[in-house]
């Protein structure tokens, strides 16, 4: 059931791909990579996200995890890649559900790059610049996104 | 002074099993030679090791090497006769004494039914005796053209030698016969394709005029037709192959709303039920519609990925060959699911159980829904 699932989520990604996002499958269907590019109008525009997704054993019923493989300047990413996403874990505390999908986690996480939020962070002193200086923000993360992704 | 000198273990290996010898080769014990089980002669050979007897069996039980494998635990370490009575012991349980004897009537009675069969039923559209005489493979055609492939085995074990090992019809095995006469094994079967024509019949008709949801690729033996009526909503009518006057047993999936207008449809028109009529348009009138809805115009796009009726947790309609069967219960929602996804789900969230069910919500419509809790 579960490889019956995620076969049809790939083959309905690579048909029909969600903006700015491709995904292909590595050695097994249970390590995905999928590439995003940076929002139009982000500090990350310019740049090519690779992340890493991990299939649990009892996916769909626990999420995948995702992860960015390259540096991203960003309060809600830390500097394993880790990120930290509400529909990312098991509710109670998170909002994960099955009918989400990996298609939907990779455009929450695409829009996340978007809109960050400050007020859930993962790296408080990028929250606190995010919030204070934001010119100062927008530059770092640019230069983090040349420098890494692309 | 080196003496090769006769063991014990090998005396009494001798006094048994004199036809054996014990060969000792660069260290490693062989035993070579035959044993005799009820008049045949068995060639056998052992390797001694520290793990236990390698036993090469002889080519003519070459199916029993499983088993014995399974045996080697309870076998007497370097005890070889311990080794041989359990290897004669799994030859004479699994192996008749008089096994070539029997088969050869068997197979003379085989080719003789199959040379016989095959010149009084010319009306076959094929028939096949498969070369080592294990099965024949049958297809015929009914009144309706309609083609019936079976396959009958040929039982060696005693039993009665023909026995319909392959087949499609809404019938259990049980049902068939059995016998050493292929021309009864056979006539039988045909009595029976002959007795279900009304009933390829219906089966045929709602192929041809509904949009069948389930079973996809139908078989003769399906005797139940999931029928698309509407986006959300399906009827699964079950026939009695042989009772086609019966009231088809009609089950509805969908959102409350909607079910419910069938339902008493059904109680209303139940009185006018007329097993004499076409069995297909009495259904049609027992369910109030006026024709079967046709499969809809707007195609369905291949690649969304849950389509309408499938079930939002693993993203298929079928699982295990089950069909969603839980639908939320609130208006414009109607999501289903299988049994065991919604509840595997519900597990996981720690929902609360009552009794034989477990209650959560619905992952579209947040609202409540009920489970089975699943046997």
């Amino acid at each position: 059931m579960q490889r019956q699932r995620i076969s049809k989520e790939l083959s309905k990604m690579q048909n029909n791909p969600p903006q700015g996002i491709c995904i292909f499958a590595k050695d097994d269907k249970l390590m995905l990579e999928s590439k995003i590019k940076g929002p139009e109008g982000s500090p990350y525009e310019s740049g090519v996200f690779t992340l890493e997704i991990q299939i649990p054993e009892r996916y769909p019923f626990a999420p995948p995890s995702i992860r960015f493989v390259n540096r991203v300047y960003h309060p809600n990413v830390d500097d394993n890649g880790r990120i930290c996403l509400d529909l990312l874990k098991m509710p109670p505390s998170g909002g994960w559900k099955p009918t989400i999908g990996i298609e939907g986690l990779l455009i929450a996480v695409r829009m996340l790059l978007d809109s960050p939020n400050p007020d859930d962070p993962l790296m408080s002193d990028i929250a606190s610049e995010y919030k204070q200086d934001r010119q100062e923000f927008i530059r770092k993360a640019k230069e983090c996104t040349e420098q890494y992704a692309t | 002074m080196d003496i090769d000198v006769m063991d014990n273990e090998e005396i009494t290996m001798l006094l048994k099993y004199p036809m054996m010898r014990k060969i000792v080769k660069n260290g490693v014990v062989h035993y070579q030679g035959a044993i005799d089980i009820n008049e045949i002669i068995y060639k056998v050979s052992v390797i001694e090791t520290d793990k236990g007897y390698i036993v090469e069996l002889p080519t003519e039980c070459g199916h029993l090497h499983d088993d014995f494998v399974a045996l080697q635990p309870t076998l007497h370490l370097r005890r070889i006769i311990s080794c041989l009575d359990a290897l004669k012991n799994l030859i004479e349980k699994n192996v008749p004494s008089n096994a070539l004897a029997n088969n050869c009537d068997i197979y003379i009675q085989v080719l003789f039914e199959y040379s016989e069969f095959t010149k009084f039923h010319v009306s076959l559209k094929s028939c096949y005796l498969h070369h080592d005489l294990s099965k024949i493979t049958v297809k015929m055609l009914d009144e309706q053209n309609k083609e019936h492939c079976l396959v009958i085995k040929v039982n060696y074990d005693g039993r009665e030698i023909f026995e319909i090992s392959d087949y499609d019809l809404p019938v259990e095995k049980e049902e068939l016969k059995v016998s050493s006469s292929l021309r009864v094994v056979y006539d039988h079967f045909a009595g029976i394709v002959n007795e279900l024509q009304p009933y390829f019949r219906l089966m045929d008709e709602f192929d041809r005029n509904c949009y069948i949801l389930d079973p996809v690729d139908h078989k003769n033996r399906h005797n139940y037709r999931r029928v698309w009526l509407d986006d959300n909503l399906s009827m699964i009518i079950t026939i009695n192959p042989f009772r086609m006057c019966q009231l088809p047993e009609i089950k509805f999936l969908g959102p409350d709303r909607l079910t419910e207008s069938y339902y008493s449809n059904i109680n209303r028109n139940i009185l006018e039920w007329n097993a004499n009529e076409d069995v297909f348009m009495e259904i049609l009138k027992l369910i109030g519609l006026e024709e079967y809805p046709l499969k809809p115009q707007i195609t369905i796009q291949e690649d969304v990925l849950v389509k309408s009726g499938d079930c939002c947790i693993c993203f298929s309609s079928r699982l295990n060959n089950k069909l969603p069967e839980v639908i939320c219960k609130h208006p414009f929602c109607g999501n289903s699911y299988h049994v065991e996804c919604l509840y595997e789900w519900l597990i996981s969230l720690n929902a609360r159980k009552v009794f034989t069910t477990i209650i959560g919500q619905c992952l579209n419509c947040e609202k409540n829904i009920s489970c089975p809790i699943p046997s």
